[in-house]
């Protein structure tokens, strides 16, 4: 990500976000005019500056050989060791998102690269979905403290994945989001009245399989009013936090004026 | 897990608090639930069962006094038209993460403790009848693996490499008989445990005793 939407992450001014890039305090790489930061250590730095803990994200390769350990342990059904290893991260400060992003989604893909040729049985993947969507609804604590916003998460009629759209719910509550959860295969219909009824800030929809034509019909039953954003499989929950925010952001801009009306966006190519 | 309801902490909550006479007002319980359910108060709705697990009332009390009741208070609601079916959506969630969490504060299951596996037939997008029937068996030492959405064939072949000492068919959709019948029977033909099948309105507080029994009788008959 750029160094704008670091600084929409982190909550903090642009210049400010330039300064610990340029004392060191926020990793980042130079790239022509501009820097590149990686999502997963803005998130980190983010949850550090809320939670003033030390330093202790997880890198990359210790959560490869997590995500490992995980997917060995979904295999074999062991759900009181996915537990364990999940927990064992929470308590290092690992970022909910992030061990959704690096460690519990990548697990799942190789169970199902396993499932393909065979080794693993259809009915264990099923299994360690189950796992899965419990250990997720353990992340998914409701944020203390002030929301930055309220947030519906869905996945509109016809998708049956239920997982992308936990993760997004996980990411966007530890990011201090309100959300309403409200699953998979709820007709746009229904999801529209309900936005119109809460009035939220955001609307995430989480789509592996049905059409996104969806999402330009909630656009239209809500007539822009509420940013929506709209997600794809395999990416990054950093990613989605970052954009929520400056959605967020951009919407609260024009002071004492109405909400800006934020054209469909989605943080993965549609369809 | 949020700090405020670790599950380690509620573990070290030590002795059971003493019984001081005074009934359980369930009904105050099932409202304050409710409330929290149709509002989308997750917290709310966590701090009711964080309440219960520090009191050491059994998950099979809580899941038939408090949560059933409520989330059929809900369904009517949303029957007649009063609530939407997105709200109902909302407290499901809730509902199915609060339990989730109740289930995290057991105590692991012990590596000799009996198998249990517990299934949702495919075409039931209930989750949370088998997920309140496998934390009731985890809150009575089984070790449970749950599995849903998949055709009989693959829960037999899972049950072959798992082999449990029991397998659970819960379901919600009444319309659902013969395909349960048919997933009941190949389990106790092909695999040869014994099956228990839990439909809509079936009490949760015989589970465990039926579990128990069912077990006591497979291990009498080696």
């Amino acid at each position: 990500m750029d160094l704008e939407s670091a600084a929409a992450v982190l909550g903090v001014h642009y210049q400010t976000a330039y300064r610990w890039v340029r004392t060191g305090l926020l990793p980042a790489v130079k790239v022509g005019p501009g820097y590149e930061l990686d999502p997963d250590q803005v998130a980190t730095v983010a949850h550090e500056r809320r939670h003033d803990r030390p330093a202790s994200a997880r890198s990359a390769p210790d959560c490869v050989l997590v995500c490992g350990d995980l997917a060995h342990a979904l295999a074999c059904g062991d759900d009181v060791a996915a537990r364990r290893l999940v927990a064992a991260l929470q308590r290092d400060g690992t970022c909910p998102t992030a061990i959704c992003d690096l460690v519990i989604a990548p697990a799942l893909r190789r169970l199902d690269a396993q499932c393909e040729v065979g080794s693993v049985l259809p009915g264990e993947v099923a299994v360690a979905a189950e796992i899965c969507e419990r250990l997720l609804g353990l992340l998914a604590s409701p944020p203390r403290g002030r929301p930055r916003g309220l947030a519906i998460v869905a996945s509109p009629d016809g998708e049956r994945h239920r997982l992308p759209g936990l993760m997004a719910t996980v990411a966007l509550r530890a990011d201090r989001w309100r959300v309403h959860h409200l699953g998979c295969g709820i007709p746009a219909v229904d999801l529209a009245e309900f936005a119109m009824t809460e009035q939220p800030d955001l609307v995430v929809l989480s789509l592996t399989a049905a059409p996104a034509a969806d999402a330009a019909t909630v656009e239209t039953i809500t007539a822009g009013a509420v940013p929506i954003l709209v997600g794809a499989p395999g990416l990054s929950l950093a990613q989605l936090t970052a954009d929520a925010q400056k959605l967020c952001t951009s919407r609260r801009r024009p002071p004492g004026g109405a909400a800006t009306r934020a054209p469909l966006s989605s943080f993965a190519p549609a369809g | 897990m949020d700090a405020g309801m670790d599950s380690e902490a509620v573990a070290r909550a030590g002795q059971p608090l003493p019984y001081t006479g005074r009934r359980r007002d369930w009904d105050r319980l099932r409202d304050q639930f409710s409330a929290a359910l149709i509002s989308g108060d997750e917290t709310g709705a966590r701090r009711v069962f964080e309440r219960l697990r520090l009191a050491r009332v059994p998950l099979a009390d809580q899941s038939e006094q408090l949560l059933a009741p409520a989330l059929r208070r809900i369904g009517d609601e949303c029957e007649v038209g009063t609530l939407s079916g997105a709200r109902l959506r909302v407290a499901v969630g809730i509902a199915e993460r609060a339990l989730a969490w109740a289930a995290s504060c057991l105590a692991d299951a012990r590596a000799d403790a009996p198998r249990a596996l517990v299934i949702t037939p495919k075409g039931d997008d209930h989750r949370l009848p088998a997920l309140m029937a496998t934390t009731v068996l985890r809150d009575g030492d089984w070790a449970v693996r749950q599995i849903e959405g998949v055709d009989a064939g693959e829960v037999v072949a899972v049950a072959r490499r798992f082999r449990p000492a029991l397998a659970v068919v819960s379901f919600a959709l009444t319309d659902l008989g013969d395909p349960v019948a048919e997933l009941a029977g190949r389990l106790a033909d092909e695999v040869g445990i014994p099956v228990l099948v839990g439909g809509p309105g079936e009490p949760l507080c015989a589970l465990q005793e039926q579990a128990h029994a069912r077990h006591r009788a497979g291990l009498s008959s080696l």
